[in-house]
């Protein structure tokens, strides 16, 4: 599917392909269709072999290497790329300035502040901005018909939708699991430890992952208190960023909730 | 670059050249050899880089200089002033005596190494048959399975050296009693801290204990910072909750709800701004971190 938020970006694209281009870089918000891209990369090159690898040095490196003695095209998805070490990065330059005649980069990242220049000067980049409401309704709809109609009817849970991937968590949950988050606010407030409301925000009863950014992202359009809302707003911003451990960030929002406000 | 046992039979000679780079981390066999040296020359000098030493050398005077040792100690500019000519210039440079410079880092060897082969050695940790053997000319009349243990407790010159120069003071007899790993418990060389040490050092708020295990922390100092904040969410528990069960439990006392809060929010930034810097010290941050906890409040940030 082709959403309204990708159409300059896959324009640019075609116009990139033919070039002869080994090196690509994609930046955009979670969930925004990254990967798709550079998928769609590989389809116009007609290039079937397409690998997604984790940026560490060690697959970045062990990929590059065993790629480059391959007859046949490949395409590799270095997928955010700002969220591995910084060495990661430093690891793909070699390629990037020397690059084999069978193999075509594509990087990914979500913050493009956090990639080096060097990187970003030897790579063409296309920026993708976030999935507007319309494309995410629309991709809803492909799903599952009624369960769109639903949920962007509960305009509280809708707003906290902000990607296609919060959008396939929250057709996974089931009328429990959607209670349980919109009282998971409550249990900030209450008398409970640290530790155990962070395990609230962390598991259902269940003992499943609650999709925390979803949850996060409820309590702050349904309390009134600006407050609140700066905490979660931070939280939310420290998780994306992706450089701490997400209980790490759930757990300071709590702390705050608790004692600060 | 030269060997360390080309240098060393240059100087244990007392025929050393005239200019030297000592690099690594072995600071023992460094000191040692510019003790050898400063004893045959009879006097030693410390300057602070090497563009005033030779600034000093060319000067005319009237009164010839005498030989000397001359140290200097970390000097980044002449690093960065190295080039193709750096070792022409110092073969004419007329050193009366010897010129030494210390550096620790693999980063400044690269580029002694490449610029002036003739004059660089690299000081790694030297093999402990190696530190018996030098340890053995240092204290002729000590006993050779006494050189051996310090060795074995701790296998750095430096360190085995401090070692053998606190035994040769003390009565045989009562060396005699003691096993070995009771005098490696003395000179706290059987110790390798875990995670929980630290953690429960941290809640007993003891800063030289959390210290210490810090240096002797063989893990990765990135996790000790995440340590911190559990045993945080743990001593919440303990205050929020006195009968929780947990090894934390005693030390509840030691906190209160306002240090916790603080010290918890000045581990995460500091945790957000090691991320965000390449240039960020680990270990200067925990020490910060830690020394915030002696004081109580532990101010906010």
């Amino acid at each position: 599917m082709d959403f309204n938020n990708q159409k300059s970006a896959l324009q640019s694209l075609k116009q990139w392909v033919d070039s002869g281009v080994h090196s690509m870089l994609i930046s955009g918000s979670s969930g925004c269709g990254k990967t798709y891209l550079a998928n769609q990369f590989a389809v116009m090159k007609h290039i079937s072999d397409f690998v997604i690898i984790q940026p560490s040095v060690s697959d970045i490196k062990d990929t590059v290497d065993s790629c480059s003695i391959l007859q046949s095209d490949v395409v590799l998805c270095i997928e955010n790329l700002d969220l591995g070490v910084s060495a990661a990065s430093y690891a793909l330059l070699k390629f990037l300035e020397e690059p084999s005649q069978n193999v075509y980069i594509i990087t990914t990242c979500r913050n493009i502040k956090q990639i080096p220049d060097t990187i970003i000067s030897r790579t063409v980049n296309i920026d993708i901005p976030q999935m507007t409401s319309a494309d995410l309704f629309e991709y809803a709809k492909s799903k599952d018909t009624a369960k769109a109609d639903a949920l962007k009817t509960d305009h509280i849970l809708w707003n906290c939708v902000k990607s296609s991937r919060d959008i396939d968590s929250i057709f996974n949950l089931d009328s429990q699991k959607l209670e349980y988050i919109s009282g998971l606010e409550s249990t900030l407030f209450s008398n409970d430890t640290v530790s155990a409301i962070l395990w609230k925000f962390q598991k259902f009863p269940d003992s499943t992952p609650v999709p925390t950014e979803i949850a996060l992202r409820y309590i702050m359009t349904s309390n009134p208190d600006r407050r609140i809302f700066k905490v979660c707003y931070d939280c939310l911003s420290d998780i994306a960023c992706g450089r701490i451990a997400t209980h790490a960030a759930i757990a300071k929002f709590i702390f705050q909730v608790k004692y600060a406000l | 670059m030269l060997t360390i046992q080309e240098v060393g039979k240059q100087i244990l000679s007392n025929n050393p050249a005239k200019f030297y780079v000592f690099i690594g981390p072995e600071y023992g066999i460094k000191k040692k050899y510019i003790e050898i040296m400063s004893n045959h020359y009879g006097s030693h000098a410390e300057y602070d880089s090497i563009s005033d030493l030779f600034s000093f050398f060319k000067k005319k005077r009237i009164v010839p200089l005498k030989p000397t040792l001359y140290v200097v100690r970390y000097d980044s500019d002449f690093i960065t002033s190295l080039n193709d000519k750096s070792e022409q210039k110092i073969e004419k440079m007329n050193i009366l005596g010897t010129i030494v410079c210390l550096y620790e880092t693999n980063s400044d060897s690269t580029k002694c190494a490449k610029y002036l082969p003739n004059h660089t050695v690299s000081i790694d940790p030297v093999n402990p048959a190696y530190i018996r053997k030098y340890l053995k000319s240092d204290f002729p009349t000590m006993d050779a399975s006494l050189i051996a243990n310090a060795v074995q407790m701790k296998p750095d010159y430096a360190s085995a050296y401090s070692i053998c120069a606190g035994l040769q003071y003390a009565d045989r007899d009562i060396v005699d009693e003691y096993d070995y790993q009771s005098m490696a418990t003395i000179f706290a060389a059987n110790k390798t801290y875990t995670d929980m040490d630290f953690k429960m050092g941290l809640a007993a708020r003891n800063f030289t204990y959390c210290v210490n295990a810090l240096d002797s922390y063989e893990g990765s100092m990135d996790s000790l910072m995440y340590a911190i904040l559990s045993t945080m969410i743990e001593i919440e528990k303990c205050i929020s909750n006195p009968k929780t069960k947990s090894p934390f439990s005693q030390y509840a006392r030691c906190w209160n709800i306002g240090d916790v809060y603080n010290m918890f929010m000045a581990v995460y930034s500091e945790l957000i701004l090691s991320r965000s810097m390449s240039s960020y010290n680990v270990y200067d941050g925990l020490i910060y971190l830690l020394s915030l906890m002696q004081t109580s409040p532990i101010c906010s940030r």
